[in-house]
């Protein structure tokens, strides 16, 4: 154990009590987040051993497993409850505000968008929440606009930023905003348009690269970006769209060999960061099941179908009012997955061995849910 | 010579090694009882082991507990072995629940130091995991009693790692 301290250049101090360092070590790493934070108000050796940023790496990666941060709406505020993937409740943060978790994010921090979509950060180690200031929706009445997130980091600066885009319904008007998450919160800038009509099914862009990529609405967009099946994403550090990856639209139609159309795939994509690539998941009404394509290559746009998945058959019948969205991969392989139909859902964890889904937690669209990658270990401040 | 009472052999023919406990108990157990410790098992590689292995900093009524341990779980070290006599899975786990359960300070801590010394892997893990396991429901106050702390926080300062870590205090 010591080696292993010593490897990471980690020199432990002393430490009260009737373990040596190299042990406590051993015992500590084994206890969930909760217990460790109560044990750091037993000493001060303590509490200097257990915030010690080496101590929460090495706890971070013995406890790889992600988390789920659900909302759950409160009396007369909203909760979000950190589950970890069997469905216990890991920690709770009451009094976020009014507004749901902005879903699908993977991330060590969890966005809540109010109803008029202005945001606070969460911050779920340290429990804290940043107010972004108010913007304008120019002029509109706010629930005529729909509203599209992505939260990242620039690839060379590591700064954090969120792109909101709003759409006003009555006019089909973009306002495409930015801003820069830092000590001191920026304000909103406004920045470019996307090249065309974002998806409505699936919400929010994934970060990949430095950049947040988006589905086009097949319903709406240009013609041109369809055929090429093109999949824009906004760059985090330039803060311009490209419309350079291509999708895997065509392989999908491609292998469907003319039982589906560019129109029938409206709704039916979602687009997910799933073992650090992208993922496309293809939702098919006609067979229940879900194809989830891999981005190979970013650079040649090829994807490849990995996994198809049965969806539980509770859900049948439920057809085209079903969403079906991937969160994650665990590490033996197992794919948690998001369904919703209508304002309900449950977030369900499929086992490709067994061909088997369970539940873990119920969802709403009205509080929202997502996937916090981050450490629940924070270093102290005291 | 000395040898020849410290390689007494049993009618397995296995070779016998003897274990001196700080307070001078001796234990005779054969070589692949005694390899699960890998600090032994070099030794017995290195060929030093004759006269006895005098283990200093571990007590005789802890080096029982070990050496019972080691003579329970030689089965799965040498898996070819006779297979009458190899323990089998579920009485190994029954042992080493009824061992870990049983177990409590300033004992279990003796034994994990013990383990670390002598380096037996799947002991220490599970000794570790038993003190893992008293402590995930513990308050403070109760740890530490366990651990035979002091609490060297100042009142105001207790109280603001508290409300720091409000969250895992509320049950």
């Amino acid at each position: 154990m010591a080696s292993a301290a010593a490897a990471a250049g980690w020199g432990l101090g002393a430490v009260d009590g009737v373990l040596p360092p190299e042990l406590l070590l051993d015992v500590l790493l084994r206890l969930p987040a909760g217990p460790i934070c109560r044990l750091r108000a037993v000493c001060r050796s303590w509490l200097a051993f257990t915030t010690d940023p080496h101590f929460i790496a090495a706890h971070a990666a013995r406890h790889p497993a992600p988390l789920l941060a659900v909302g759950v709406q409160g009396f007369p505020r909203l909760c979000v409850d950190l589950v970890d993937l069997s469905g216990n409740l890991v920690k709770q943060i009451l009094r976020v505000g009014k507004g749901r978790v902005v879903s699908g994010s993977s991330a060590d921090r969890v966005l809540v968008a109010g109803e008029d979509h202005s945001v606070r950060v969460l911050n779920p180690t340290t429990g804290s929440i940043s107010i972004l200031p108010s913007h304008r929706c120019g002029g509109a009445d706010p629930s005529t606009i729909a509203a599209w997130f992505a939260f990242g980091q620039t690839a060379s600066t590591g700064e954090c930023k969120l792109v909101r885009i709003l759409l006003n319904i009555d006019n089909s008007r973009h306002l495409s905003e930015v801003i820069t998450i830092g000590d001191t919160d920026g304000e909103w800038r406004e920045t470019a348009n996307p090249p065309g009509y974002l998806g409505w099914n699936c919400t929010n862009g994934v970060v990949f690269k430095g950049a947040a990529y988006f589905i086009l609405d097949y319903c709406f967009s240009d013609p041109s970006f369809l055929e090429r099946g093109c999949m824009p994403s906004f760059d985090f550090a330039t803060e311009k769209w490209s419309v350079a990856l291509q999708g895997p639209l065509n392989r999908i139609l491609e292998e469907s060999n003319g039982t589906l159309s560019y129109h029938d795939l409206a709704n039916q994509l979602m687009l997910s960061g799933l073992k650090g690539t992208l993922c496309t998941s293809h939702w098919n009404d006609q067979f229940y099941t879900v194809d989830l394509w891999f981005l190979t290559d970013s650079e040649k746009g090829t994807w490849s179908k990995d996994h198809r998945i049965n969806v539980d058959a509770v859900f049948h019948g439920i057809g085209d009012y079903l969403k079906v969205q991937p969160l994650l991969v665990t590490d033996e392989g197992k794919i948690v997955l998001s369904m919703q139909m209508g304002s309900k859902g449950v977030v369900q964890i499929y086992d490709p061995v067994t061909d088997t889904s369970s539940d873990i937690i119920q969802i709403s669209i009205y509080t929202g849910a997502s996937v916090f990658t981050g450490s629940l270990l924070c270093p102290q401040s005291v | 010579m000395a040898a020849a009472a410290a390689e007494a052999t049993i009618d397995g023919g296995g070779k016998m090694i003897i274990l001196i406990s700080a307070d001078g108990k001796r234990f005779e157990v054969t070589e692949a009882v005694a390899s699960q410790s890998q600090l032994i098992s070099n030794m017995i590689e290195d060929d030093c082991t004759e006269n006895g292995v005098r283990l200093p900093n571990v007590d005789g009524d802890i080096l029982t507990m070990v050496v019972d341990y080691c003579n329970m779980h030689a089965g799965d070290a040498a898996a070819d072995g006779d297979t009458t006599k190899a323990s089998s899975t579920e009485e190994l786990k029954k042992f080493d629940a009824e061992l870990v359960q049983a177990l409590e300070n300033p004992v279990l801590f003796k034994l994990i130091l013990a383990a670390n010394f002598l380096n037996i892997k799947s002991l220490l893990d599970m000794t570790c995991q038993r003190v893992a396991d008293m402590m995930s429901g513990k308050t403070p106050e109760q740890m530490r009693e366990t651990f035979s702390i002091e609490n060297d926080f100042t009142p105001e300062e207790e109280a603001a790692i508290r409300q720091e870590n409000a969250w895992a205090f509320d049950d």
